[in-house]
């Protein structure tokens, strides 16, 4: 006996599905936000500065109110730059094609704790200058050691020059701008169903970006998708977002739904193509989603 | 040693200079002796 699919008002995706239909699973490509909880304690471990501070506040030390404050905030913007710099690499080891982060935020994390870590010595601990060196180049050292240094290296596209290698990261760099803008706008709806839909949508699309960068010759290919549908699908979604919000128009969700649709298919059909190499097919789709988009008064004419 | 071992030695050492820095500035401070 085949299984039934039980559902009710409040489940999430009651419309049926056509079987065989494969779909995208909402959940592959996409990282878990796990933030290392010794990154959250280096935000509390200089908090007794603080207090220092107001102490030398109270008696108007201003080397000391200097000194106790600005250890503080060194401290503070290295944990934070730490915080950045860790999903910064989990971004990029995620991806089978990256580009260094542009700012190596774990580096300058190290260099702020080394001058946090030596100023709190110095001015607030009272220790001699060679001391407060050595006690901060000690930090930075174990800071180094415990978190490491940013990835700096390209990586993936062995065998392809650098200058396809950085189009296609930063392609799917500018795809992955939309999608994020656009799973924003979705959090607005107030509508769970709609958007379990938008992020379905989503990870069709990253299909095709892990697709691209697999073989980055496909990047000509999916250059209109990457830029002129998820620019759509932002738009799209941003404004169904401000109408729906302010009217709940039964009409609009209905229009919006049949473009979600439309979209993941489309996506769907371009990661197949990718693979298929079958560029009229393609062309023919493109064409299609341009003249849907056109409909909705999303693209310009 | 292996490597975890040292990163935890290592994150131990971190805290703990932070930690002995900003209360060897809140000591004195507390007594008034800075």
């Amino acid at each position: 006996m085949p299984a039934e699919h039980f559902g009710g008002k409040y489940s999430p995706d009651p419309a049926p599905r056509q079987p065989g239909a494969p779909r995208s699973n909402a959940f592959r490509n996409r990282r878990a936000e796990r933030p290392d909880w010794r990154s959250t304690l280096l935000y509390y471990a200089p908090l007794p500065l603080l207090f220092a501070g107001w102490g030398e506040l109270q008696r108007g030390n201003a080397t000391g109110i200097l000194g106790e404050f600005g250890a503080l905030a060194l401290l503070l913007l290295a944990a934070w730059l730490l915080r950045e710099g860790l999903k910064a690499q989990a971004a990029y080891e995620a991806r089978k094609v990256a580009r260094p982060p542009a700012l190596p935020r774990k580096i300058f994390a190290t260099i702020l704790t080394g001058f946090g870590v030596a100023l709190a010595a110095w001015i607030g601990w009272g220790q001699g200058v060679p001391t407060s060196i050595v006690i901060g180049l000690v930090a930075a050292v174990a800071h180094t050691l415990t978190f490491g240094i940013d990835p700096l290296s390209k990586k993936g596209l062995e065998g392809f020059d650098a200058f396809e290698a950085d189009r296609v990261a930063r392609a799917v760099e500018l795809g992955e701008a939309y999608l994020s803008q656009t799973l924003g706008a979705a959090k607005r709806f107030g509508d769970r169903m709609l958007e379990a839909r938008v992020e379905r949508m989503c990870a069709s699309a990253r299909e095709v970006f892990r697709a691209v960068e697999q073989d980055p010759r496909d990047l000509t290919r999916a250059r209109k998708f990457l830029s002129v549908y998820l620019m759509g699908a932002r738009d799209a979604t941003v404004k169904f977002a401000d109408i729906y919000g302010r009217s709940q128009n039964a009409e609009a969700r209905k229009a919006y739904e049949a473009l979600l649709d439309d979209l993941e298919k489309s996506f769907d059909a371009q990661r197949e193509t990718l693979l298929l190499e079958d560029r009229t097919d393609l062309d023919i789709e493109v064409e299609v989603l341009r003249e849907r988009l056109q409909q909705e008064g999303v693209l310009a004419r | 040693m292996n490597a975890s071992a040292l990163q935890w030695i290592a994150f131990v050492v971190l805290i703990g200079s932070i930690w002995a820095v900003s209360m060897g500035s809140f000591g004195p401070s507390l007594l008034g002796m800075n």
